[in-house]
């Protein structure tokens, strides 16, 4: 099959695959271990019975089960993302360790830029957020425009 | 409860988690689209055909569309789901989220651009290069790649640069 004609059979089937909405994707529950499942039911109970309204000492009485919770997510979509990644983009062995390099370096220095943007005082935030939206908007309108030029062309 | 009191706790349930028999990561099935299912379904009955090994490549070559369509099924939620619940475990707020956003997708272009670097090297340089590494042992461990600064910008008063 020609390269064009495999782009062209895909984007068919991206045709067909696209109305349908997605509910979001979700990590089988039975791939957790026995010990695992037991400390995110207990998040999950923990969950229904504050309903969104969870208050400080809820949260501190269970910070334990709530860090280990997190913690087991954290670990299980990472491996979850480099085991899939490199398959789906079919790479070599080289590739893979580029990929890994890359990942772990993004790890890092985000980790690193959390710990920076927590020391944040609440004012900074607030600031850099609004004027993030600002910009954000003037992008949108600047886009606008430029596309209701290329249209009036 | 202290720090040093709750890091105690969570070490307790971290003993108690190490299970020997660990499971690998899945996606939740249900969780895809009806045509998506029923792709994967395909995909699922050709590498059963030729079970345990691979399909022969003519086979695969024949059903590209399929494959090729069931791979980025698989890379785009695996990456979707990582975007999604990673700002989350990490209880970030709205500004968190947005830089963990843009260190991942800058990741993800740096990635894709040095891969795309490699793919343009000839052949016997590539092997070369492969030969080299292997031999100081790079292949099997990652390190820290050296940032250049970025491009001076007007600082908000009294933050620090992330």
């Amino acid at each position: 099959m020609k390269p064009a004609q495999l782009t062209k059979r895909i984007d068919e089937l991206s045709e067909k695959l696209k109305p349908v909405p997605s509910e979001g994707i979700k990590i089988d529950f039975h791939s957790f271990t026995e010990p695992e499942q037991l400390v995110l039911l207990k998040n999950f109970e923990l969950d229904e019975k504050y309903n969104g309204h969870w208050t400080h000492e809820a949260i501190l009485e269970n910070k334990e089960i709530i860090l280990k919770g997190n913690h087991i997510f954290i670990s299980r979509i990472t491996e979850l993302f480099l085991f899939a990644m490199p398959r789906a983009m079919m790479l070599d062995e080289v590739e893979q360790k580029l990929f890994a390099i890359n990942f772990w370096g993004f790890l890092e220095r985000w980790l690193e830029c959390q710990k920076n943007v927590r020391k944040w005082t609440e004012k900074d935030r607030e600031d850099f957020l609004r004027d993030m939206k600002i910009t954000e908007s003037k992008n949108h309108k600047g886009e606008a425009g430029s596309n209701g030029k290329e249209n009036n062309n | 409860m202290r720090p040093w009191q709750l890091n105690r706790k969570v070490q307790g349930l971290s003993s108690k988690l190490e299970d020997p028999a660990k499971t690998e990561t899945r996606f939740d099935y249900n969780c895809f689209s009806e045509p998506e299912r029923k792709l994967l379904d395909k995909v699922q009955e050709i590498v059963d055909e030729y079970a345990p090994g691979s399909p022969p490549q003519d086979v695969i070559e024949k059903n590209a569309d399929l494959w090729y369509k069931g791979l980025e099924i698989f890379g785009r939620r695996a990456m979707e789901l990582f975007v999604e619940i990673m700002p989350a475990s990490f209880c970030c707020d709205e500004l968190e989220e947005w830089y963990f956003k843009i260190y991942f997708y800058n990741f993800l272009l740096d990635w894709i651009e040095s891969v795309k670097d490699l793919r343009e090297m000839p052949k016997e340089e590539l092997d070369a290069l492969i030969v080299e590494r292997r031999g100081m042992g790079m292949l099997d461990r990652v390190f820290r790649l050296k940032r250049y600064p970025p491009p001076a910008i007007q600082k908000q008063s009294g933050s620090e640069e992330p």
